[in-house]
Parts: structure tokens; sequence; C-alpha cells
């Protein structure tokens, strides 16, 4: 696909909700450093996180999808141009890790690094599962849901006996904790290709002659 | 002219509404994003969650409150593609408000379930001990426990429709939450962020949002998930549920003032006026007569009155 149609691909994205989003996490995760001798400081830190998993499933918001899945530009080829996007929200959660873990003090705060590219991860693979069922702006949905699943999974942990998904406490970072994200981010691009893949396309099947 | 108009309003208006909540209601409650966070909600109640029972209004606030809220704002927002053909529809557009209103009954149902199934759980376990409770009394226990997650849970939805109505961009549901959420943080748990709690301005700030904090503990993890002290906050339960009363009262206003025209306008602003001043007692009570300092209450039976030191550490 030529630079000249990426580049309105490009600026058909929703811009406002995703600078909107990245300011909003980054506001939460300054209030976090603010606070960082009171109590408050992880859960800020985790609403910081869901904000920016929550902002990154609006990068495949795309009204017109049904008319421009009807034009020679592959989904697949506008959706490439599209992913490099979230590089934006992921870059203010990891960054914002790096500073919290500068000025937090002995926490190991960028172990929530793999947290963030998780968040980013799942709030892409959910926006494309909902695209697939014909919501071409599924950023909402896609984006209340993973704020609510970041919050739960690292907030909660439902899987602290099997695992650690934010292990601040511990003295070295887990393997099993690296193994859980891989498998969100595998997991997630697994779900982006399945469901990106161009609708009016028949699956490839060899004939026997 | 005047007097048929409204003769036919009120005639024509109730059996319209009935059968609108009823559709309303129906696609709350079979919304997925209200589902999951109901199944959530009642996966986090039905074990032994959290070290201190009065703090697990938490949970239907945040999943069925919060995640009803995002739902009541798409539901509301969902008809705006075909707005020029729902316009033309004889039913204005203050009774389709009403009764998206009257669908968030659908969470303060699910939330309802929620807090009785918590108890439930509770009640296959051994008995907790008084101090695990606080300073509050049994009426108290049962305002936190049952009444005040439920009016969070109708009034997240409220704020949703309102949202809806008035906030056209995307994301704004999602917007409107984190603040909601940052707002009841900070407020509710003051005394965790180094503030003294028995100022004035702490008490005011500690009950002048939406949800709040009753309780503070030394829980940690593992072995030391029961808590061995457990601080009671500020403020009057009662007087608090009669404030978040009035918002809900207030955030259904704002949805029904969208729209409205002519008499219900005003009528809709008088309510706007009559919910506002309640708030404002309310308010003012809920700083005034309830708890002025913070309490906490140990497992060894003590009781120390204007605690200022922060929470110890478990032994």
């Amino acid at each position: 696909m030529s630079v000249v149609v990426g580049r309105s691909v490009l600026r058909a994205a929703p811009w406002p909700v995703l600078l909107g989003g990245c300011a909003a996490a980054a506001v939460l995760f300054g209030i976090a450093a603010a606070a960082r001798h009171g109590g408050m400081f992880l859960p800020l830190s985790l609403l910081g996180l869901g904000a920016c998993g929550a902002t990154a499933a609006y990068v495949l918001d795309e009204d017109s999808a049904e008319v421009e899945d009807a034009t020679p530009t592959g989904r697949r080829a506008r959706v490439g141009w599209r992913l490099p996007i979230a590089l934006l929200p992921f870059g203010v959660g990891s960054g914002a890790v790096l500073l919290l873990d500068d000025v937090g003090g002995a926490t190991g705060w960028n172990r929530l690094a793999p947290v963030v590219a998780g968040s980013v991860a799942a709030g892409i693979g959910l926006a494309s599962g909902l695209r697939r069922t014909g919501r071409f702006a599924p950023g909402d949905l896609a984006g209340a849901l993973t704020f609510g699943l970041v919050v739960i999974v690292v907030a909660i942990e439902p899987l602290h006996a099997l695992v650690s998904l934010a292990p601040l406490d511990s003295p070295a970072y887990p393997l099993s904790t690296a193994v859980a994200w891989a498998l969100v981010l595998v997991g997630c691009a697994a779900v982006f290709m399945a469901c990106e893949r161009d609708p009016g396309r028949p699956p490839i099947r060899r004939e026997i002659s | 002219m005047s007097t048929a108009r409204i003769a036919l309003s009120t005639s024509a208006a109730r059996p319209v509404l009935t059968p609108l909540v009823w559709i309303e209601a129906k696609r709350f409650a079979r919304h997925p994003l209200f589902l999951a966070g109901f199944a959530l909600a009642l996966l986090a109640s039905g074990g032994e969650y959290g070290p201190v029972e009065l703090d697990h209004g938490f949970v239907p606030a945040f999943f069925v409150g919060i995640f009803g809220l995002v739902v009541a704002a798409r539901l509301t927002a969902s008809t705006r593609r075909c707005e020029a053909v729902v316009d033309a529809a004889p039913v204005s557009e203050t009774t389709r408000t009403a009764a998206l209103c009257a669908a968030c009954l659908v969470p303060v149902a699910a939330a309802l379930v929620v807090v009785v199934v918590y108890q439930l759980a509770l009640a296959l376990h051994d008995p907790r001990p008084a101090y695990v409770y606080g300073v509050f009394t049994t009426g108290e226990r049962y305002l936190i426990l049952l009444i005040l997650p439920v009016i969070a849970c109708l009034g997240a939805p409220l704020l949703g429709v309102a949202v809806g109505r008035w906030l056209r961009f995307p994301g704004a549901a999602l917007l409107v939450a984190v603040a909601l959420i940052l707002w009841g943080m900070l407020a509710g748990y003051l005394p965790s962020q180094g503030m003294d709690a028995s100022t004035w301005p702490a008490r005011t700030l500690h009950m002048l949002t939406p949800y709040t904090a009753w309780v503070d503990s030394n829980s940690g993890s593992g072995a030391t998930w029961v808590p061995t002290v457990v601080r009671s906050l500020t403020g009057s339960p009662a007087w608090f549920a009669a404030w978040t009363l009035a918002l809900c009262a207030l955030a259904a206003c704002a949805a029904l003032l969208h729209g409205a025209e002519g008499r219900v306008r005003q009528a809709v602003l008088r309510a706007s006026w009559g919910a506002g001043a309640v708030a404002l007692t309310s308010l003012t009570l809920a700083v005034v007569t309830g708890y002025s300092v913070p309490h906490d209450s140990s497992s060894e039976g003590t009781v120390v009155a204007d605690s200022r030191t922060p929470l110890p550490p478990q032994p």
C-alpha cells in the first residue's frame, strides 16, 4: 500500500481519544509519583496501567471500515499502518514505570513493564476480536474490558496460587511471571492475526487433482 | 391547547414508558460488559475475599457500578446513529431517558445479589471477631455492607446515562469512570495518604465523594491476611447514604435535562434544586454528626480514639 494511503489511514485514527488517553494515564502516574509516600501509590499506578491498555484498545477504531473493506486496501495493510500508534500508550506506560522505579525507592517498579506490554496487547487483542464480530469501532467496549481486566489481574491477582503477575515483593523476578506475560503477548498476537485477516478473502484450500 | 397537551402527556406517557423500561432493562441485563462485571463480582464475593468485611463494598461498586456506568453510557449513546428516526417516533427524549434511568435498577438488583452472596459465603466460615468491624454499630454495619454498595451501583449507571446524553466524544464513559475511581480513591482513603483524618478539611473531603472507605487495616498477604488492627474512619454512614442517594437523584436529573422542554424542563430543574439542597444538607450532617476522629480496634480488644500514628505492621 502506498504511503499516501498509509497517511490517510493514520489521519483517520482517533487521535483525540488516543492522545487524551495517554494524557490521562500520564496524569495518573504523575499523581502516583506525587503520592509515593502514601498508601495510594500502587492503586494509582494500576489505574495508569489500565488507562494505557484502554487507550491501546482505540488504536483499531475505524468507523468507515465497512466502506474501506470494499476498496482495494487490505484490512491487514491498514491495520499495519495503525499498529505502530500502540507504541504511544506503551511508551507512556513503560516510561512512567521506569520513572516510578527511580522515585519509588526500594520497590522494583520496573517489574511492571511486562504488565504495560500485556495491557497494551490485551487492549489490541480484545479490540480486534470485537472487530471480527462486526463492531468497527470497538474502542469503548474493549477499552472498558481491558481497564477492568488489568486492574483485577494486578490488584486481586486471581492466579496468585500459580503465578504472581505483578511480583513487587519477591527478591528476584520469577521466571513463571515472564512466561505468563509472554503467553499473554503470544495469545493476543494470535487473536490479532486471526481476526484482522481480510473478510472478503476465502481461506486457501489445496485442491486435490 | 396546553391543557390538551398535558392531558395527553400524562395519559399516554405511562403506557409507553413501561414497555420502554422493559426493553432497556433487557438490553442492560444482556450487555456482555454488565454480565462480565456481575460474574467477576460474584467470583470475588463467593469465597472469603478480603480481610475486612466492611471493605467489601468496593467489589460491587467497581465490578457492577463502574462497569454499569460504561454500559449505561453505551446504551444511551447507541441510538445516536438513528437519531433522526428515533426523534420522529411519538416518544419524547425525556421519556426515553426516563426508561434508561429506570433500567438502572438492573445493576441495583445485581449488586443486591452480590452482597447477599457475600453474606452467605461468610456465614459458612467461622464468625469474625468483633474488632474487625471497628466501632460501628450493628445498624451502621448493615448500612455499610448492604445499602451503600447498592446505592453506588445505582448512582454510577445513572451517571452513565447522563454521560451518554451530554458527552458525545469517544472514550467519554471511560474517562468519567477513571475520574470517578480516582476521586473515590483519593478522598475515600485520605488517612492512608498521611493526612490527619480528624481535621475538618480531611473529614469533609472523606465524605465529599460518591464512594468512601470506612475502615483501614494492617492486613498483609499470606499468614498476615487477617489484620491485628482495624481503623474505623470518620463520618456518619447513615447521612453518607442520604448524600449518595441525593447524588443519584442529581445524576438522573442531569440525564433528564437533556432534550427536556417546557414544563418538563421546569420540573426537572426544580427536582435538581431539591436534590442539591438534600445533598448539601446530608453532606454537612455526615461530616458534623459522624465519628469525628479515627478509632483503632485491636485484636487484643483495645480501642484507641483519635489515633494519629500510621497503622503498625503485623508482628
